[in-house]
């Protein structure tokens, strides 16, 4: 499936807030800083989702620009949009029914959006 | 194992694990009934249903009903039922205009809740999908109800969608004929298809079918093609394959087990049909399945 993100720069005011955003939120996990990963002079995380197919690096914003939505990959996007809202992270409408499946539009506070796409194979049908 | 989540606002989701079971009389809210493996028997009136894996059923409210599971492996079942007041007030926002939204925002409605064709419909698609969301989470014994009531609100906004397009839109194909007329003829070509969805493991003969819908056989092989673009006859067939699909996939029949069970005749035939149908044998179709 194209939309399965393997890497990804984003670009942010401040990535430790990112960072918080992703974790707290998004199923992310800290992975490392980059000067760890041999990145010199970039200050940011390397970040990957709970089943290790979704990585982001969050970088410094260095000449800031709204980046395109990242397609983050889920399981349940009903159930992510009940904790998002319980948690007070405001959403963009409601889950919304495409093509591929159930998807869901967050952003953070730099105004990177992320959008919470379930694919949904509706090939298979019996 | 029989599981009843009552939520707040009187929406209820029962599920069951059985082999055995026995219910007379049964009568309550607009409900969507599935099951998970297995099959469930409902007699509603004198009209009897199965229910498989790949369909649903929907009850109205105040219809009495029964309903049977006699089975040698546990049969899972789920359904949710809807309160009242909660059914109105999503009928009411599903079929009014913004306008009249907008000028009527604490509007309750009021009178009969609405009435839907009580028919098997296919379960596919986003309402198949939530619908195993929704039983994973009773599973994992999820007492969250706003979580829960997220699961049944788009549940309900699928089986809009389905009913729009099974019911609605079909039933407009036979616009030839007046309101009434059409509205009848498409409640009897149900009651076909249900029978077909029903028997179809059976040794189903076209008189059997028009006996229980009421209808001549020239006139049911017209209307039947020109509402569902398809003979009964490939109807049953597709019936057939899609229950061989389903079983080829979560059982481990051999195919000459499952031609037997799905009431086509050999194996060759099975294989020609499938083929054609899914443009992969069912050997194939298993191994990709499996992988």
């Amino acid at each position: 499936m194209t939309e399965e993100l393997t890497y990804a720069d984003v670009y942010v005011k401040e990535p430790k807030r990112t960072l918080l955003f992703m974790t707290q939120y998004l199923g992310f996990f800290n992975y490392g800083t980059l000067s760890e990963l041999e990145k010199p002079g970039r200050h940011g995380f390397l970040v990957k989702n709970k089943w290790g197919n979704n990585f982001f690096i969050a970088l410094q914003n260095e000449s800031y620009l709204p980046a395109r939505p990242l397609i983050v990959n889920t399981d349940d996007c009903l159930r992510d949009y009940y904790c998002l809202d319980k948690a007070g992270v405001k959403c963009e409408g409601a889950p919304r029914y495409t093509s591929y499946g159930l998807e869901l539009t967050v952003a953070d506070d730099s105004g990177n959006k992320y959008i919470l796409l379930e694919q949904r194979d509706y090939s298979d049908e019996e | 194992m029989k599981k009843i989540q009552i939520l707040t606002n009187q929406n209820k989701i029962y599920s069951e694990v059985t082999t055995s079971a026995s219910y007379a009389n049964e009568c309550g809210e607009f409900s969507i009934r599935m099951v998970v493996d297995g099959h469930e028997q409902y007699k509603l009136g004198n009209k009897k249903l199965k229910i498989f894996p790949g369909n649903f059923l929907v009850i109205n409210e105040g219809t009495v009903f029964g309903r049977e599971i006699y089975s040698d492996i546990p049969v899972n079942t789920i359904s949710i039922l809807y309160g009242s007041q909660f059914l109105k007030s999503f009928h009411h926002n599903a079929t009014s205009s913004d306008a009249a939204l907008l000028d009527e925002p604490f509007y309750t409605p009021s009178g009969a809740a609405p009435v839907f064709l009580e028919t098997l419909y296919p379960l596919k698609g986003d309402m198949r999908f939530n619908l195993l969301h929704l039983q994973n989470l009773i599973n994992d014994d999820g007492q969250e109800d706003m979580l829960i009531n997220q699961y049944l609100l788009h549940s309900l906004i699928n089986f809009y969608r389905i009913y729009n397009k099974e019911i609605l839109t079909k039933c407009d194909e036979l616009k030839a004929l007046s309101f009434k007329t059409r509205t009848e003829l498409f409640r009897r070509l149900n009651i076909a298809k249900d029978y077909m969805i029903s028997n179809y493991n059976q040794q189903v003969t076209l008189s059997d079918i028009c006996g229980n819908a009421c209808l001549s056989q020239t006139h049911f092989c017209r209307t039947f093609k020109q509402t569902f673009h398809c003979s009964p006859y490939q109807y049953l067939i597709q019936v057939r394959l899609q229950r061989a699909k389903h079983m080829l996939k979560n059982t481990r029949y051999e195919v000459n087990e499952i031609v037997s069970m799905i009431g086509i005749d050999n194996v060759s035939s099975f294989i020609r049909f499938f083929k054609g149908r899914y443009g992969i044998t069912p050997g194939a179709y298993r191994a990709g399945a499996a992988a």
